[in-house]
């Protein structure tokens, strides 16, 4: 791995309410080297999309607090730093895809203007008006919209349509760390194709490190070089993409959400869902998060938090590998 | 939208020829006849016989309804008030400015003070930005516009004595008080609109598109949030002056504003059906006019009821 771009180490993210606390994000860490893709991969709930808005320092303001860990993107700590030097990075350093394309542009802008903004609020090299539109221009074309298109408004696109602005506006600025939310999740699964693969040809043009947060098996398969797997807020495996998906050796959970996907190849007549549910995260159980759900869980497991082990770049949070052969725990 | 705009303004017909309608029935069953009202009480009944003849009050309603419409149609003629015996028309054309600046004036304040407040109070909720406006809208949308007029009566007229106390002999400055006491309790409700208005708005998907971008908590509110926020901020002030016309009959009989208000307030009391009939048809036609000005405003917010409205036929 070369320079990692983007370090997260012990990140904890909890919603503070009157009523109750949510424990979103418990100690995850994991790093993204340049032009590397990191898949963040779990259940709705899991806590992927609260560790990218962590990343983003978007985090819902009254309630969502980053309560440990840091993030470091290029060397500099983004949880440390003043919010209008966040503003310089956010768009022009690091930009986000978002889940949704049907709401997440503004209904009452032209989509060329929503992306002139982001190269007109990081405009460092000067751009004249014209020089800003002729980028906006080339950014759709990049991403197969004709650029007389641009002086319509959201209402006029399909969703495919406008995922690929959403995606424009995120690529305007060409930058180094893009993070896709689900970017596929609202869309028809013939129009899922094209836009994975869209994302997948610019970030390897452009030289962008990526992390997709997904659901999805099978995306990740196509797009990521590591893989990291999310339960109930805590990394329980990491590793790169053969770690996952040829390796023998993963946790439970890894194991329940592989079950849960149908395979062309074997001949099993009925997928194996995970039994039970993601525990209340108000409440996490007190050992592995997984314990309840788990089919190996001893009584460890349900009063002691696993260790992790590890092998060569493979990260297992799990009980089970204490003494498996060629793991070892991490100090 | 040239097509929409016509339709429109056609449809008002129906609307503000049932309004007609009603207040002319209702203004039938009044007991009491115009010449006894025009000739006074020493009038020999001859006389008043005579005079209802001569003015079609013996006519059938149907008649005496269709005469009165194609009247003011054709003739711009709105009859003739029985108070003063000068025609209504011309009544309403003078007191129509007055009703106007009070009307136009209110709306204005009570968006100068709901909108840039209510904005405020939404970014910063649960601050004492937020809990101090709000709860003193509360305050002030209870409080019934002439009991805040007689208030500020008290302080700047009686007082202080810098403004004065009724009538508007001398211009603009006449309005400020009853501007104040009829815009402030409007202020509050648009306030609270703005507020949960703009509440809702930014927490749209498309304004943490817009931070995501890097853009400052300023430029996605005012950039981003606030035409989104302004359609229901629109429509109050809109409706608002329906209402308004209805709560500046108290205002200008509280300051002694010759406005259509007083006219009608006046009229009412001196069974003056003319000039009631007609002072109400103005207001009907105001308000229509005022909605349907609404409702285009729509298009230049929201392109997509722009697009709704091009694509009507």
């Amino acid at each position: 791995m070369n320079e990692a771009l983007l370090e997260v180490k012990d990140l904890t993210v909890k919603y503070v309410t009157d009523l109750e606390t949510v424990h979103a994000v418990n100690r995850i860490s994991f790093s993204l080297g340049r032009g590397q893709t990191i898949g963040l991969v779990g259940e709705t709930g899991a806590g992927k999309t609260t560790t990218a808005l962590s990343i983003m320092r978007l985090l819902p303001e009254r309630t969502g607090k980053v309560t440990g860990g840091e993030i470091r993107f290029a060397g500099q700590d983004l949880l440390a730093m003043p919010e209008h030097e966040m503003q310089a990075i956010r768009g022009e350093k690091i930009a986000m895809i978002f889940q949704d394309p049907m709401t997440s542009l503004n209904p009452v802008m032209t989509v060329g203007d929503q992306i002139a903004e982001a190269l007109d609020l990081h405009n460092d090299q000067g751009r004249s008006r014209e020089q800003i539109q002729e980028r906006v221009d080339e950014v759709l074309s990049m991403v197969g919209i004709p650029p007389q298109r641009k002086s319509e408004y959201p209402h006029q696109f399909s969703g495919g349509m406008k995922q690929r602005v959403v995606i424009a506006i995120a690529l305007a600025c060409e930058p180094e760390l893009l993070i896709a939310d689900e970017p596929t999740t609202a869309l028809d699964v013939t129009i899922q194709a094209q836009v994975i693969s869209m994302i997948r040809e610019l970030r390897d043009r452009l030289q962008t490190a990526m992390i997709m947060i997904t659901h999805d098996l099978g995306i990740v398969a196509q797009t990521c070089d590591n893989v990291a797997v999310m339960y109930a807020g805590a990394l329980i495996e990491i590793g790169s993409a053969e770690d996952i998906f040829l390796g023998g050796d993963h946790h439970p959970y890894t194991v329940g959400l592989f079950g849960s996907i149908p395979n062309l190849r074997s001949k099993a007549k009925r997928l194996t869902p995970i039994p039970g549910l993601m525990p209340d995260p108000t409440h996490l159980p007190e050992g592995c998060s997984f314990s309840p759900r788990c089919p190996h869980a001893t009584e460890q497991c349900r009063t002691a938090p696993p260790a992790v082990y590890t092998r060569g770049s493979h990260r297992i949070c799990c009980h089970l590998f204490a003494d498996r052969e060629g793991w070892k725990e991490d100090a | 939208m040239y097509r929409y705009v016509i339709k429109r303004l056609l449809l008002m017909i129906p609307v503000v020829l049932g309004v007609s309608f009603i207040i002319f029935t209702i203004m039938y069953f009044i007991p009491g006849d115009p010449a006894s009202n025009i000739l006074g009480v020493g009038a020999s009944p001859e006389a008043v016989a005579q005079l209802n003849e001569e003015l079609g009050y013996n006519d059938p309603f149907i008649v005496r309804y269709v005469n009165y419409i194609s009247d003011a149609v054709l003739h711009l003629d709105l009859g003739t008030s029985y108070q003063n015996k000068l025609p209504v028309t011309g009544e309403i054309a003078k007191r129509l400015p007055v009703s106007a600046t009070l009307a136009f004036g209110s709306i204005m304040l009570s968006l100068l003070i709901g909108v840039p407040i209510g904005v405020l109070s939404a970014v910063k909720q649960y601050s004492l930005w937020d809990k101090i406006p709000t709860g003193l809208a509360l305050l002030v949308a209870a409080m019934p516009a002439f009991i805040i007029g007689m208030l500020l009566m008290l302080v700047f007229s009686l007082q202080l004595g810098i403004l004065p106390v009724s009538g508007v002999t001398q211009g603009l400055k006449s309005y400020i008080l009853p501007v104040i006491s009829l815009g402030l309790p409007y202020g509050a409700r648009q306030l609270r609109f703005t507020r949960s208005s703009m509440l809702e708005t930014i927490r749209q998907d498309y304004v943490r598109t817009a931070k995501a971008k890097g853009a400052s908590q300023k430029k996605t509110i005012w950039g981003h949030a606030m035409k989104n926020a302004l359609m229901p901020v629109i429509t109050v002030a809109g409706t608002s002056f329906g209402a308004l016309l209805g709560g500046a009959i108290a205002t200008e009989s509280l300051f002694g504003l010759p406005g259509l208000g007083t006219y009608i307030s006046d009229g009412i009391k001196l069974k003056d059906v003319p000039a009631v009939l007609g002072g109400i048809i103005v207001f009907a036609l105001l308000f229509s006019l005022v909605m349907l000005a609404v409702d285009l405003s729509y298009a230049f917010v929201d392109p997509r009821i722009k697009a709704r409205y091009a694509g009507r036929r």
